[in-house]
């Protein structure tokens, strides 16, 4: 998991710690992985404010239960498996306005607010990628963006999600071929 | 020739399967087109992926979540000791407003009963006042007067009219 803030101390020590009521542990375990967490949820929201709020959720969740972490995993599975839970109930709770890919493709397929914000073709390009992220069924999102973006095992994405090592594999798989039948009309039009 | 299925393919790129299923995909891309344009397709794929870039936090992500967590436990201080309770008789959806909706009635029942009770005690004041107020100001009360007193006099004048 990418982090910049790494003190070398063990994850284990610090949510102790943390459990106790100690702010500082709490504060350095927030630095360690307020860049992963954030991102993750980023990715799967598409919204940073949104992401932002939900990424604070779950250092809260951190917080109040540091003490049910008994440590029989890794601690950024268990942190990764909120982060899971968290995006999954918010999907479920409200139904997002996504702005279809096809709507965005379409003839000035941009919209003018993003235009002035895409200003690089790499930009254009990541913009197009996150929306087509995004309009995938919400558990094979979640594995992609774990597998892709958080370099995470299909074991640890399997244990993250609580769901068996062929059903992550089948859940990438699937995502990819959805994202492969979104990106091939617009590689023949050379859009990306 | 058999194909490598789909899937197992995505695994392979993702570097998922054992040394032996790796060495076997590796062989058989070396004489499969077929295989090895689907395999060039999925890792176009994740090659796509890479155009999505981190985005940095917020420096003040430390400081609002501190903010959060205080005034959560602010309101927590005040909830924390019936919130399981609060939450296993879904307080707020049904037991406050069922709360609310019987101390309105018992206020009203209250109220009316009260208002009954004072009103039925004042009337009773109220007679007895009037009573006491009758028998202060009746005629009664000159009868006793000593003979060739001014009130006794006035007294007579009146019996007399009235003997008349």
């Amino acid at each position: 998991m990418k982090n910049s803030y790494n003190s070398g101390v063990p994850d284990i020590k610090i949510i102790k710690k943390v459990a106790l009521g100690d702010g500082n542990a709490f504060e350095q375990l927030v630095k360690k992985y307020e860049h992963s967490v954030f991102n993750t949820i980023y990715r799967y929201i598409g919204d940073s404010d949104e992401a932002c709020d939900i990424a604070q959720e779950v250092f809260i969740k951190v917080w109040r239960h540091a003490k049910s972490f008994k440590g029989k995993s890794k601690f950024t599975t268990w942190l990764h498996r909120i982060v899971v839970n968290q995006c999954l109930s918010y999907r479920s709770k409200r139904k997002l306005r996504i702005v279809s890919l096809d709507e965005t493709m379409e003839k000035g397929k941009i919209p003018e607010s993003l235009k002035v914000e895409i200003e690089f073709e790499g930009k254009r390009k990541a913009e197009i990628v996150r929306k087509a992220i995004d309009e995938l069924p919400g558990r094979q999102r979640i594995a992609l963006i774990l597998s892709k973006f958080d370099n995470k095992s299909y074991a640890e994405i399997a244990q993250i999600m609580g769901v068996s090592l062929s059903s992550v594999e089948s859940l990438i798989f699937r995502a990819k071929e959805n994202l492969k039948k979104r990106f091939l009309p617009m590689r023949e039009k050379d859009e990306i | 020739m058999r194909h490598i299925k789909k899937i197992k393919l995505s695994a392979f790129l993702d570097g998922e399967v054992s040394p032996e299923e790796r060495a076997e995909i590796v062989e058989h891309l070396k004489f499969c087109p077929f295989c090895r344009r689907e395999a060039e397709e999925l890792s176009r794929v994740s090659d796509f992926l890479g155009f999505v870039e981190d985005v940095e936090v917020s420096p003040y992500f430390f400081v609002r979540l501190k903010q959060r967590i205080t005034r959560e436990k602010s309101k927590a201080v005040i909830r924390l000791p019936f919130k399981k309770w609060a939450r296993r008789y879904h307080f707020e959806r049904i037991v406050f407003p069922l709360g609310v909706t019987a101390c309105l009635f018992f206020s009203c029942l209250i109220g009316s009963y009260l208002g009954k009770t004072i009103y039925t005690t004042r009337m009773e004041i109220e007679v007895e006042v009037s009573d006491e107020f009758a028998d202060v100001l009746s005629m009664e009360i000159f009868d006793s007067h000593p003979e060739g007193s001014l009130s006794s006099a006035y007294n007579n004048l009146l019996l007399g009219e009235e003997n008349e």
